[in-house]
């Protein structure tokens, strides 16, 4: 049995894995506009009503399937 | 007159009695065994797990709304199934366990002429040595799990607070765990409450998983077409991860727990330990035990339910390999196969297979994700048996309603920080549950109506469902108005 090494505090930025763990660091990541947009209200309140809609939708399909 | 007995009172079941009162004529008996005298709004027991809502705001008591409604309710344990009556009487009947205050538990029969089994799951915890409240880790499974995961959660912010720092280690706590979504969303809000209590430099936060790759969410991952591609989930869920600095560990059963430590494998077959200062792993999901026996009083429990302890129904439970699944394998009316009259619906029907591809280590230790059917699949099975069983009682020919999950929709709203300005979610839906690759070759599922999408609007969505929802268990007027 192993035991982690992963009790050097966040030492495993420099790599993608420590062990088994995976710190992520190769993953897609939103730039600085997209984090923006995500509470950017004009954009949220169209996406919080194209979401509802999208949702409706989906029900819709269900209720037409399962008459 | 019939009487319809309806076994649990979480989402499913609680979608089923209301309905079949609204159905069937005063003339007809609906009744409730519950061992709970609450309802749970299990999806907001996140927020309740980090001390953001207390107990009154995700659960109320069901009698009063029975009374109203009509619906007979008994505070009891079903323990056995009797499809075939007794010796005496070739009437079904249910056998329930009911504390009597001051006294032992005392056991009743309650005659039935439809059945819907909607226990839901066992938490299975004793499946993994150490696990769960009392032991070493919390869990955010009932109010009084999360209530105490949040506590622990608060105790800890303010040793930070101090200067100290911890590791919290978020996940499943077994290789058979399903319900991924509800783990990712309390990690990916407890690092958003660690920011807002201002420790998160101060915490490191790991989610670990059974999932073969994160977005699993044992529904095999999806597609989801966006920004001019179509992504798998395992990418939309590894950004979410990586933008919060939350680390993973997936292909993981966890073995055992002590006290601070959790010991796993690997699906590679290597033996890992993890320290920890809080830890939230969820439990597998079992059947609740239930019994059955026939008119001479063999037991046929094995005819009944699958050797989890789900029931048996319209499915087709061949084993065969993943390559020869198909949609078709899934149930569509929930009917008992050898007794018609009985229903299952909700968590407690047995799934044909698991919808994610099955791994096992090479010590012989499944590790994957098992089929979850939670939140709106329960409920919508709920409604539709319920309307079957309606139609049977009233008279009315023609087949039974279906709702199978290969052909059923389902929109999930993960919360990633609770903020009316900063919050997020990350808000989903998949058509359908389970792949159809017949019907869609290429990726499984619609891609017109698998979407995913992150940001504020869907935190706004996830606190209107919360009240919308809770509106309608509560039978509240227009409560059918609001869809499942």
């Amino acid at each position: 049995m192993s035991v982690q090494q992963v009790d050097g505090w966040k030492s495993g930025k420099e790599s993608a894995t420590v062990g088994e763990i995976n710190t992520n660091v190769y993953a897609t990541q939103p730039t600085r506009f997209t984090l923006f947009m995500r509470t950017f209200l004009p954009w949220q309140l169209r996406r919080f009503f194209s979401i509802n809609l999208k949702m409706i939708l989906l029900i819709g399909r269900e209720k037409h399937l399962h008459k | 007159m019939s009487r319809v007995v309806v076994l649990g009172a979480g989402i499913a079941g609680h979608t089923a009695a209301p309905y079949l009162r609204t159905w069937l004529d005063k003339t007809h008996e609906v009744v409730v065994v519950s061992p709970q005298s609450n309802y749970n709004w299990v999806p907001s027991n996140i927020w309740l797990g980090l001390g953001l809502m207390t107990e009154e705001q995700v659960a109320f008591p069901l009698a009063p709304v029975y009374s109203k409604a009509g619906i007979r309710f008994e505070q009891a344990r079903a323990v056995a199934i009797h499809p075939e009556g007794s010796a005496d009487s070739a009437a079904p009947y249910v056998v329930v366990e009911k504390r009597i205050p001051g006294q032992s538990v005392e056991r009743i029969p309650i005659p039935y002429d439809y059945l819907i089994n909607a226990t839901g799951p066992k938490l299975n915890f004793a499946a993994t040595e150490g696990l769960g409240p009392g032991k070493h880790t919390v869990s955010v499974c009932t109010p009084d799990h999360a209530t105490e995961a949040a506590k622990e959660f608060l105790a800890l912010v303010e040793r930070m607070k101090q200067g100290a720092r911890c590791r919290f280690v978020v996940g499943t706590g077994h290789g058979q765990c399903t319900c991924q979504g509800a783990a990712f969303e309390y990690v990916v809000n407890l690092e958003f409450e660690l920011r807002q209590h201002g420790v998160r430099d101060k915490a490191e936060v790991i989610f670990l998983t059974n999932e073969y790759e994160l977005g699993d969410f044992g529904m095999d991952g999806a597609f989801i077409r966006r920004n001019g591609y179509i992504t798998p989930t395992n990418i939309f869920t590894e950004s979410v991860l990586a933008e919060r600095d939350i680390w993973s560990i997936t292909r993981a059963h966890v073995r055992k727990i002590e006290k601070g430590r959790v010991f796993y494998e690997t699906l590679a077959g290597e033996e890992h330990e993890l320290t920890f200062d809080m830890a939230m792993l969820l439990p597998p999901f079992a059947g609740v035990g239930l019994q059955a026996f026939d008119r001479a009083g063999e037991e046929i429990t094995a005819k009944l339910f699958a050797p989890n302890g789900f029931m048996k129904v319209d499915a087709d439970y061949t084993q065969k390999p993943y390559e020869q699944w198909k949609a078709a394998d899934w149930p569509r009316t929930y009917q008992c196969p050898t007794y018609p009259n009985i229903f299952a619906a909700g968590i407690a029907f047995a799934p044909p297979h698991p919808i994610s591809r099955p791994h096992t280590s090479p010590k012989g230790t499944p590790i994957f994700a098992t089929a979850p059917r939670t939140g709106m699949p329960s409920a919508t099975i709920g409604r539709v048996v319920a309307r079957s069983i309606a139609d049977k009682v009233t008279g009315k020919e023609g087949p039974l309603h279906a709702a199978s999950m290969a052909e059923l929709g389902a929109a999930c709203v993960a919360s990633s920080g609770s903020s009316l300005l900063k919050g997020t979610a990350a808000s989903m839906t998949v058509f359908p549950i389970v792949p159809d690759y017949e019907r869609y070759p290429k990726y499984g599922r619609d891609l017109k109506y698998t979407t995913g999408e992150i940001g504020l609007a869907g935190h706004w969505i996830k606190v209107i469902l919360h009240y919308m929802f809770l509106y309608k268990a509560r039978l509240h007027p227009g409560w059918r108005a609001i869809p499942e």
